[in-house]
């Protein structure tokens, strides 16, 4: 079990470490709750932001654009669909009631 | 937008967005640039944490709407770019050798075209370290000294206990010392 101590010591040597390096910079810079001024950005750090806004909005037009077109699919294969059925339907009671005359004109012929 | 906290600009993102983009222009400009940096220390190619970073902070757009509050949005934030940062080493060992050299090469031409700080923040000693360090060591050390997060706020991240993430960390150290004395004395011998 690490004691709080001994972890706290090599924490503060790491720490102390990266600020020789100047990587720690970063963590000085920033905390929880830090607002960062515009100046503390670079070019570079407000160009890949930009990008991330960008595809973010495009992402959200390309969301709506292919739920639009499914729906609009949908729509198109279910009326399909239905003027299949209805075109079948039709055919059936055309033949049905041909049939029916004629069976009507055999048994007349019969009699 | 300077005076609102983060709290204030995320319950503002979720009644703007997607149509307004200020509130989360401003969420962008306090955290990406660190989370940018913290990728390029866990995932080590200039093109790997770009990819990494837009798509946590894409996600962050579509999914602010589900973030209940229950943590700061620092510590859900880091814990997207941390899963997110998994996953592209995961694919990154997927790859192909020779698609490794290509990705090498590109990174390469990037180093030479980025900016002096940023080159730095690249070449120095700390990310020699950093990048001899296994998977997770790399994450954790990364999250402690570069990105700043505190052990509570590390504990949320990886969702496990705080003594548990004190070990993990104490060991990272461990590591991080160990490989930093191995290259001094590299070094040592080198100039002898």
């Amino acid at each position: 079990m690490i004691s709080d101590a001994q972890f706290l010591e090599q924490d503060a040597q790491i720490l102390n470490i990266f600020k020789e390096e100047g990587s720690s910079l970063d963590s000085a810079r920033v905390d929880s709750d830090a607002k960062r001024a515009p100046r503390d950005l670079t070019i570079e750090d407000l160009r890949r932001i930009d990008r991330i806004v960008q595809k973010a909005k495009f992402s959200v037009v390309a969301k709506h654009s292919i739920s639009f077109l499914f729906k609009t699919v949908g729509v198109g294969v279910s009326e399909l669909a239905l003027a299949f059925i209805g075109a079948t339907k039709s055919a059936n009671l055309t033949t049905g009631s041909v049939k029916t005359e004629e069976h009507e004109n055999d048994r007349a012929d019969n009699e | 937008m300077d005076a609102l906290t983060d709290d204030e600009l995320v319950a503002r993102c979720k009644t703007e967005l997607p149509y307004n983009v200020t509130a989360y222009r401003e969420l962008l400009r306090r955290h990406e640039p660190l989370v940018y940096r913290s990728c390029l220390k866990m995932l080590g190619s200039v093109q790997d944490a770009e990819e990494a970073c837009q798509d946590a902070f894409l996600q962050v757009f579509h999914k602010i709407g589900q973030f209940e509050g229950r943590s700061a949005f620092k510590t859900w934030l880091y814990r997207i770019v941390y899963n997110r940062c998994i996953e592209s080493r995961r694919r990154d060992a997927r790859r192909s050798e020779n698609h490794a050299k290509l990705v090498e090469e590109i990174t390469q031409d990037e180093i030479a075209r980025e900016d002096p700080a940023m080159k730095n923040a690249r070449t120095g000693k700390v990310h020699e370290v950093i990048a001899k360090m296994s998977g997770e060591d790399c994450r954790l050390v990364t999250l402690r000294y570069v990105s700043g997060l505190s052990l509570q706020e590390i504990a949320d991240v990886l969702e496990i206990g705080l003594s548990a993430t004190k070990m993990r960390l104490y060991r990272a150290q461990e590591k991080f010392k160990e490989i930093y004395n191995d290259l001094d004395t590299e070094e040592e011998a080198e100039e002898v």
